[in-house]
């Protein structure tokens, strides 16, 4: 697959070091995520040779460790209200990837499953979307899919 | 706070965009339903308040911190095309 130009490369300082990164990375975050509404520019990197993902904010310090929702060892398959579709430009399901939040609690990782990220890369657009179903929780242990749960 | 009284049916505006109508009084149950443009996110305070927390201490952490996730990385199985 060939890259896409970056005309505009620019480099970020994060908590993992420095990097560059092209335009495809960054992703609008219109209403923010929840609690950090000031924060509207992430960047995505992938995780060393890892299944993960860092999203890091544009503008600060604070950064997401994310996971890709289909490696997680549970049926993530949620409705997608139309705001949302809309507010992100989406035009088919293929063209929203959802992401876990990884949160670490005691050396164990857990995941947000309630509120996913949400990203489309074709239009650059994310958000962090609240699932409306009791079943999904804000901290659930991650079990990664083709894994035996520790 | 501004504190108004209602009736169902009854419309509350805040600023021009924004519609709060009271739909149902159902015992000590309001249903309400709302009207905002898409960047507004509405939901239940306690779930705000929760998910909020969650991001916020999830925000400020790195992958290296926890032995048990780097654990997890390394049971990756590898991918074809990286054989070469």
């Amino acid at each position: 697959m060939a890259e896409r130009a970056t005309q505009s490369e620019r480099l970020l300082n994060t908590a993992y070091g420095q990097f560059p990164v092209s335009d495809h990375q960054l992703f609008v975050f219109e209403q923010g995520i929840i609690g950090l509404p000031h924060i509207k520019e992430y960047a995505l990197f992938p995780y060393e040779d890892s299944e993960l993902f860092i999203l890091q904010s544009c503008q600060d310090e604070i950064s997401f460790i994310l996971i890709p929702a289909y490696k997680v060892d549970k049926i993530l398959n949620f409705p997608i209200d139309e705001e949302t579709v809309e507010l992100l430009g989406i035009q088919q399901p293929e063209d929203v990837t959802a992401f876990l939040i990884v949160h670490i609690v005691e050396d164990k990782p857990y995941v947000n499953a309630k509120a996913p990220i949400l990203l489309v890369p074709s239009t650059n657009k994310g958000c962090q979307y609240v699932i409306n179903d009791v079943n999904f929780a804000i901290r659930e242990p991650l079990v990664m899919k083709g894994q035996l749960s520790c | 706070m501004l504190v108004l009284k209602r009736k169902v049916g009854e419309v509350v505006k805040i600023g021009n965009d924004i519609e709060i109508q009271i739909l149902a009084l159902e015992g000590d149950v309001i249903k309400l339903g709302f009207n905002a443009p898409k960047h507004v996110q509405i939901m239940r305070s306690e779930l705000y308040d929760a998910i909020r927390a969650e991001n916020i201490q999830a925000g400020n952490q790195q992958v290296e911190q926890s032995k048990q996730l780097l654990s997890l990385l390394a049971k990756k199985a590898p991918k074809d095309e990286e054989t070469q």
